[in-house]
């Protein structure tokens, strides 16, 4: 079976970019455009990697993950900022401690899969 | 203070030589009609100050006799850019009527007697390309006549930082306009042809491309079209923050209605208790002071759209030397946390899904009330309404 990923992000037209490689590269995806629904989202489903924005409405990225952390099973998967270039030192450190890792964007459609699929744990 | 017209001294002018461009103004000026009466007559306190005003190396001004006749330097009339000749002989506070409010005070102390400082009042000129903001100290002195009495008021201005860091923001701003003028308008014609091509081959081509490549091309066309929009607004906030101001009476009141009125036949179907306090008049651009009226009433009825009795407060009431105007609502407010951020462009504290529009209006209203000399500022509580005030020099 091939690795589910979650995408939250609020910009729908990233989102579609990212949604598309990725199935390209044979991983199947779900989004949300929103923390809140985002945290939903993945309390359903299991994802084995996320990538969540930064900036999102209803509950931002770093609540996010902390609030998937607080549950069993989330404790272990991988989550990666998914975020702009241009952060202040403040996000950087969000960053630092709250994420496994980070995509930066504008993403480059030639490496991004490959990237993403680093992060991802073996699993059966 | 009181006319000086009969003394009888009649001097040579060379008080006036030197005193550049403005000299030979002053020199040529026909005052008879005026409350100093002729030139060469004027009482010998004036010319000693206007002496030393016409030397001085940096702007200044004599205001004298009770009409607060002003008679300026060649520094002053640069700095305000006012034409040479035009404010000459006028009343001070014509010339600062924005400012007055606030400089009102100082200068009543200097004409009792008393020096004044006024340190850093932002002032806006008008000038040619537009509004050009400075921030200007006012030194007001008292100028003693013959009799002892205050004649008139001495007044230097003080533009901050130096002549070289002025002229580094001077230049740091036009790039910057330059910058605003590129993203504007040369970004607005490649985007929207961006977008109709997109859009073509969306609707002409679209049972050979397979679904995840329609899907992408649809964000493409959406987002030339998002970007060609907001390109289109900032030209028109560019185009509106930099018109001349007519200034003229406005009767809010009626203008008010007027928006009002429009806003509620835009909307047919909404049922809005709307009322409407004393509105004092104020002197401002019509259509300016329309748009930033129009603006945060049409949030008003845009916020309050989920709301079960939707209610709009707009009053008024004079404080001091403004005019405070309120527009209260009780719609869906926003967190306070981020009033910061609501004057921004393309801020916005809803998702587009939850209220439309790009985000530009209060940003467009600030830009304007403070082209008059006003501030603005918001306060609000998720789900309990908002409420917009701003001032205006009264």
């Amino acid at each position: 079976m091939s690795a589910h990923i979650l995408i939250i992000e609020d910009n729908e037209m990233s989102l579609a970019l990212a949604e598309y490689l990725l199935r390209q590269s044979g991983y199947t995806t779900s989004s949300a455009t929103d923390g809140g629904s985002g945290v939903r989202l993945a309390l359903e489903n299991k994802a084995n990697l996320i990538l969540c924005d930064l900036d999102l409405p209803v509950i931002d990225g770093p609540q996010v993950v902390n609030t998937l952390r607080t549950t069993p099973d989330w404790r272990r998967v991988p989550i990666l900022a998914f975020t702009a270039a241009s952060l202040s030192d403040e996000q950087r450190q969000t960053l630092a401690a709250n994420f496994d890792g980070c995509i930066v964007k504008p993403i480059n459609p030639a490496s991004f899969s490959t990237t993403v699929g680093q992060h991802l744990q073996p699993h059966g | 203070m009181k006319r000086h017209e009969d003394r009888a001294d009649i001097s040579p002018r060379q008080w006036l030589s030197g005193g550049g461009v403005m000299g030979e103004l002053i020199s040529a000026k026909d005052w008879a009609g005026s409350t100093l009466g002729v030139l060469d007559r004027w009482p010998s306190s004036l010319r000693a100050a206007l002496g030393i005003c016409l030397a001085l190396p940096a702007p200044a001004c004599v205001v004298w006799g009770s009409e607060r006749t002003q008679i300026y330097n060649d520094a002053y009339s640069q700095l305000a850019m006012i034409g040479h000749s035009a404010a000459l002989g006028m009343d001070f506070v014509y010339s600062w009527s924005q400012t007055w409010p606030a400089m009102h005070a100082c200068f009543e102390r200097a004409a009792r007697g008393e020096a004044a400082r006024l340190e850093d009042q932002r002032v806006s000129f008008d000038r040619e390309g537009g509004a050009e903001e400075a921030v200007v100290t006012f030194s007001f002195a008292p100028i003693r006549d013959e009799s002892g009495n205050v004649g008139g008021v001495f007044v230097t201005l003080l533009e901050a930082g130096s002549a070289k860091l002025r002229e580094e923001l001077a230049r740091a701003k036009a790039d910057l306009k330059q910058y605003g003028n590129v993203i504007s308008h040369d970004f607005r014609a490649p985007l929207r042809t961006l977008e109709q091509i997109s859009t073509m081959i969306v609707s002409n081509h679209a049972e050979q491309l397979p679904p995840p490549a329609m899907n992408l091309l649809n964000h493409v066309s959406t987002g030339a079209s998002k970007l060609a929009n907001r390109a289109d607004v900032l030209a028109r906030i560019d185009m509106l923050t930099h018109l001349p101001l007519h200034r003229q009476r406005v009767d809010v009141s009626a203008m008010t209605a007027k928006v009002i009125e429009e806003l509620r036949s835009a909307a047919p179907g909404r049922n809005i208790d709307i009322e409407i306090g004393e509105l004092p008049p104020v002197e401002a651009d019509y259509e300016l002071l329309r748009l930033v009226m129009q603006s945060l009433l049409s949030n008003a009825f845009k916020f309050t759209r989920k709301v079960e009795q939707a209610r709009i407060e707009v009053s008024g009431r004079r404080q001091g030397h403004h005019i405070v105007y309120c527009i209260k609502d009780n719609g869906v407010g926003f967190d306070s946390r981020y009033a910061g951020r609501l004057f921004g462009f393309f801020q916005r504290m809803h998702t587009e899904a939850e209220f439309e529009g790009l985000g530009t209006g209060l940003a467009l209203a600030k830009r304007l009330i403070e082209r008059h000399g006003g501030t603005i500022w918001a306060e609000a509580e998720k789900d309990r309404g908002a409420e917009l005030r701003f001032t205006l020099p009264a």
